[in-house]
């Protein structure tokens, strides 16, 4: 085979392109190899050979035949969709019965996901939930204040939380039936800021100005935070009533905090 | 100057000059013909390519780069169009004499015919890949570079295939007794 240094040589040649110097490099690279020297030649005939070939006429009529056939009146010049959509079309379009059955199986399974793990947690009313909660170095609040419920048909705890200026109110009940929890706060020294459940039960959150009131299924546990500003608001109202009847009310007060109170444990 | 007057025919096509793109056919069709003829060795097959690459042209003139050479974005659509057409249909038939131009003497006629019947019968004996460098080099003058463009691949492969090609077509043509030394 011949050395590919030739070939951009020969190639030169055949263009008509070569240089003296090149020609000269070429011609004595050819003496020393014979079979070079052979394919050089088959390379030089053969281009002379098709170079002596005449063009093809065409057929009469082949032109008017060409612009009849374009279409300069339809959709033929003009901003083009993308040339992938139809592909995809056709390929989805193979498909079709299987994805029906396929997306039909998704939609059910997320129809009874959804039932499962999200529709019995709880709802919101009147705002969205926002805000930044602090927490404690350690990762938990101080407790402030543990009061244990204790009635006939609804038991459990609820804990208020405090670190720094931020309250927690968590609540742990179990009831017979639905219960309904009021906080109250003066809204000008503290303020509502979110809301973390623990169970999955049905909570339904309303968040007024100076309340928060969550209506909560048999089995709730859940946690509310506060911001509260400092050092001004000293307590929290909390109220628990199940069917329109007070079961538990009382004025927690907070621990008083000063402004450059960094370690409140 | 032809390549400024092309864009300049594509800008008024765009525009919606009917004429411009006339133009455009009598310039290239000829061209096209001849790439499609060479490669199919069959009329019929070359005049539907030629005027299927017309169409085509016309569809997707709004998708030329005119950072390209005009010719060579045609002379693409035709390769590729002729390529797809020999994968669909595998016919070959002998050359339409009645088809030969230029003015010729009877005698320079019939031995061009015969010259150039043998080397098209020759022509289709080697693979698509080297007939089409053969016929875009030697029949059509084109640059390595615009061969490269047309055929997509890079522009020194085009040398060496055309190199390979040349070497296969006078194979083909030794093995029928086709002396190439006096030629």
């Amino acid at each position: 085979m011949i050395d590919k240094k030739y070939i951009e040589l020969i190639e030169k040649e055949i263009d008509g392109t070569i240089t003296p110097e090149e020609k000269a490099r070429l011609r004595k690279g050819l003496e020393k190899d014979a079979e070079a020297q052979k394919s050089y030649q088959e390379q030089i005939q053969v281009s002379r050979l098709l170079h002596q070939i005449p063009t093809i006429e065409p057929p009469p009529g082949l032109k008017k035949r060409i612009i009849n056939s374009v279409n300069f009146k339809g959709d033929t010049v003009k901003i083009r969709k993308p040339a992938f959509r139809p592909s995809i079309f056709k390929k989805f379009s193979k498909h079709t019965p299987r994805l029906a059955f396929a997306f039909g199986v998704g939609l059910v399974l997320g129809i009874f996901l959804h039932m499962v793990f999200f529709t019995d947690q709880y709802s919101m009313s009147k705002s969205d939930l926002m805000g930044t909660i602090g927490m404690h170095e350690k990762g938990y609040f101080n407790t402030v204040t543990e009061i244990p419920i204790k009635g006939s048909d609804v038991k459990g705890v609820m804990i208020i939380t405090q670190y720094r200026d931020h309250l927690g109110c968590e609540v742990n009940l179990v009831s017979t039936g639905d219960v309904e929890l009021l906080v109250e706060f003066d809204p000008f020294h503290i303020q509502f800021q979110g809301f973390k459940p623990f169970s999955q039960s049905r909570i339904v959150i309303e968040n007024g100005e100076n309340y928060i009131r969550s209506s909560n299924s048999a089995e709730v546990h859940f946690v509310s935070f506060f911001s509260r500003m400092l050092p001004v608001a000293t307590q929290i109202e909390v109220t628990l009533s199940r069917k329109g009847s007070v079961k538990f009310h009382r004025k927690i007060p907070l621990e008083q905090i000063e402004e450059n109170d960094e370690t409140h444990e | 100057m032809i390549e400024h007057d092309d864009r300049e025919c594509v800008t008024q096509c765009l525009a919606g000059n009917t004429e411009a793109f006339e133009v455009l056919v009598e310039r290239y069709y000829r061209q096209i013909f001849n790439i499609a003829y060479r490669m199919t060795n069959n009329n019929n097959d070359s005049e539907d390519i030629t005027q299927s690459v017309f169409i085509k042209v016309y569809e997707k003139l709004d998708m030329y780069n005119q950072r390209h050479k005009f010719f060579s974005w045609i002379y693409r659509i035709a390769v590729n169009e002729t390529l797809n057409h020999l994968k669909q249909n595998n016919r070959i038939e002998g050359l339409n004499r009645d088809y030969i131009s230029e003015d010729k003497t009877p005698d320079e006629s019939y031995e061009e015919i015969e010259l150039s019947d043998k080397l098209q019968d020759a022509l289709m004996c080697i693979g698509l890949e080297y007939k089409s460098l053969i016929v875009l080099k030697h029949f059509q003058h084109l640059s390595y570079r615009e061969i490269a463009f047309i055929l997509d691949i890079p522009e020194k492969k085009v040398k060496s295939r055309l190199f390979t090609a040349r070497h296969l077509l006078r194979d083909v043509l030794s093995d029928r007794g086709i002396e190439l030394n006096d030629r």
